[in-house]
């Protein structure tokens, strides 16, 4: 935003490194309840992950601080793996993409909101399923630090770890039905 | 304790630069003689978002708790930061399945050929293809883009594009400034680029903030929404590309006007039907296109509504 509107717009950027947790086994007890990963049908490699920001250098400005985080893409794959009826060897091949990792700022706030959106592509012998899942945490931007963000990305990770989970249990050959499965077919796939 | 004591100062801080902040009332208007000599203009377009922006209302207790003095600044920030906070985290959850119908939709690729061709048929500015910058700009950023051009001026827009978190408005944003660039240009011009920050207010021979909203003010919230999403997102889409047609549409006349806002007196009651309680407004000049109004407010800003029903009638008609 320029000088036109935002009289104060910042001289320049000082980048900030954030590194958030690689542990992100939150949600296993509740899982094991419902226990539908003992169907093959829910289980899940996630083969490949690639990146479909439009930007890859930061993740997002707030005020005057860009934030950089390294490694994305290993992070948001060790957060999809750390899913019970995700891994990396067996199950129903997945591709992922990551869609979004931003922070966004709140205009005339002190708020901002971190988003992490992907799109799985499931496999299967007739049909593949898309599915678009999309983790989300607000926060009060206090001091702008480093340590702020990643505890915001953790829960934003945790969150989209619930709503990826959701989705999956909602797989009509799963658990059930998904909203949003029908939505993402792309060109040439039918989905479910 | 050291943290709650930061962010204390922070936010104190935070209210001392807002109310520091000075900035220009006199909107620029570009003038015929200084239009009639420009060669050549450099183009940025920069759209910083990745997704559509879900706007809310902001809390504002800390303007009352002032009359408490410091403590009651402080107390009034903080009160706002936990509203802010939970109004956004309930706007970005409303609008994700909005977001979701907009996969794919290119906004960006939009903008930018939008903005090339409504230029490309001024005749006058001779402007070069857009450069599209999609990371944010400071403001040291934006000067080293004016030193390295060599064209005689500099137009800078950014592209915003927003739905509010009731799902009733879509609105395509564009903030435009024209900046003399050449140092040749900068003499003809009669404004000298002094010293940094140059992209700024003060020194452009133009600037406008021109915005489109499309809008629902007769159904509710569920309706609303079910009509932006139907059909992979249609009407989200059809609103999206009105508005970036009616922005740059609007900016090629906006730039061949050089009537100052000062010396427009009308005063025209208009209520603003994007709101859900619509406030009237002061507006200079009104003009009624097909469905929509056109509205020029009295700092310039210029705003055109149009019913999101209309538009989508519109859409039908042409796949008739």
């Amino acid at each position: 935003m320029f000088g036109l509107a935002a009289c104060a717009s910042p001289k320049t950027l000082t980048d900030v490194q954030v590194t958030p947790t690689q542990n992100h086994a939150i949600f296993s007890e509740n899982w094991s309840d419902s226990a539908p990963a003992e169907l093959a049908a829910c289980k899940f490699q996630l083969v490949a992950l690639t990146d479909a920001r439009r930007n890859r250098s930061d993740i997002g400005v707030h005020g005057s601080r860009r934030y950089v985080l390294d490694s994305t893409l290993g992070w948001v794959r060790e957060t999809l793996l750390a899913i019970p009826t995700v891994s990396d060897e067996t199950g129903r091949p997945t591709q992922g993409e990551l869609l979004r990792l931003g922070v966004q700022g709140h205009s005339k706030t002190t708020s901002r909101t971190i988003t992490i959106a992907i799109r799985l592509r499931i496999a299967s012998s007739e049909r593949d399923t898309v599915l678009v899942a999309r983790g989300s945490d607000t926060s009060v931007n206090w001091a702008g630090e480093a340590e702020e963000i990643n505890e915001s990305l953790d829960r934003a990770a945790s969150d989209l770890q619930q709503q990826v989970l959701r989705e999956i249990r909602q797989l009509p050959d799963c658990m059930g039905q998904s909203p949003t499965a029908k939505l993402y077919d792309a060109p040439g796939h039918a989905t479910r | 304790m050291l943290t709650i004591k930061t962010s204390r100062w922070a936010l104190f801080a935070s209210c001392l630069a807002l109310l520091s902040t000075g900035c220009s009332l006199h909107r620029p208007v570009l003038q015929p003689d200084t239009r009639a000599s420009i060669d050549s203009t450099d183009v940025t377009l920069i759209i910083e978002q990745e997704e559509i922006i879900a706007t809310f209302r902001s809390a504002n207790s800390s303007a009352a708790m002032m009359q408490f003095g410091l403590i009651g600044a402080v107390i009034g920030a903080s009160l706002d930061a936990a509203g802010d906070k939970k109004s956004a985290a309930r706007a970005e959850s409303r609008v994700t399945e909005v977001r979701n119908a907009l996969l794919g939709f290119e906004f960006d690729a939009m903008m930018e050929a939008a903005l090339d061709r409504s230029l490309a048929g001024s005749g006058w500015i001779n402007a070069t293809r857009p450069a599209l910058v999609t990371t944010t700009q400071a403001s040291d950023d934006l000067d080293a883009r004016l030193k390295a051009g060599t064209s005689d001026t500099h137009l800078f827009t950014n592209v915003r594009y927003l739905i509010n978190d009731q799902l009733s408005s879509v609105t395509v944003e564009l903030q435009a400034m024209l900046l003399p660039q050449s140092p040749a240009f900068q003499t003809v011009s009669g404004k000298q680029l002094a010293g940094p920050p140059y992209a700024q207010q003060s020194n452009a021979l133009y600037g406008n903030t021109i915005r489109h909203s499309a809008y629902f003010d007769d159904i509710g919230f569920e309706a609303r929404k079910a009509a932006w999403v139907a059909d992979d997102g249609a009407l989200l889409k059809t609103a999206l590309i009105a508005g970036i047609e009616e922005v740059t549409t609007v900016l090629l006349a906006d730039l061949q006007n050089p009537k100052k806002d000062i010396n427009r007196k009308a005063k025209l009651q208009f209520s603003d039907p994007t709101r859900e309680i619509p406030p009237t407004f002061i507006a200079r000049e009104l003009r009624e296109i097909g469905d929509a109004t056109r509205v020029r407010w009295s700092n310039g800003h210029l705003s055109t509504f149009i019913p999101a029903h209309a538009l989508a009638q519109q859409a039908a008609a042409q796949t008739d």
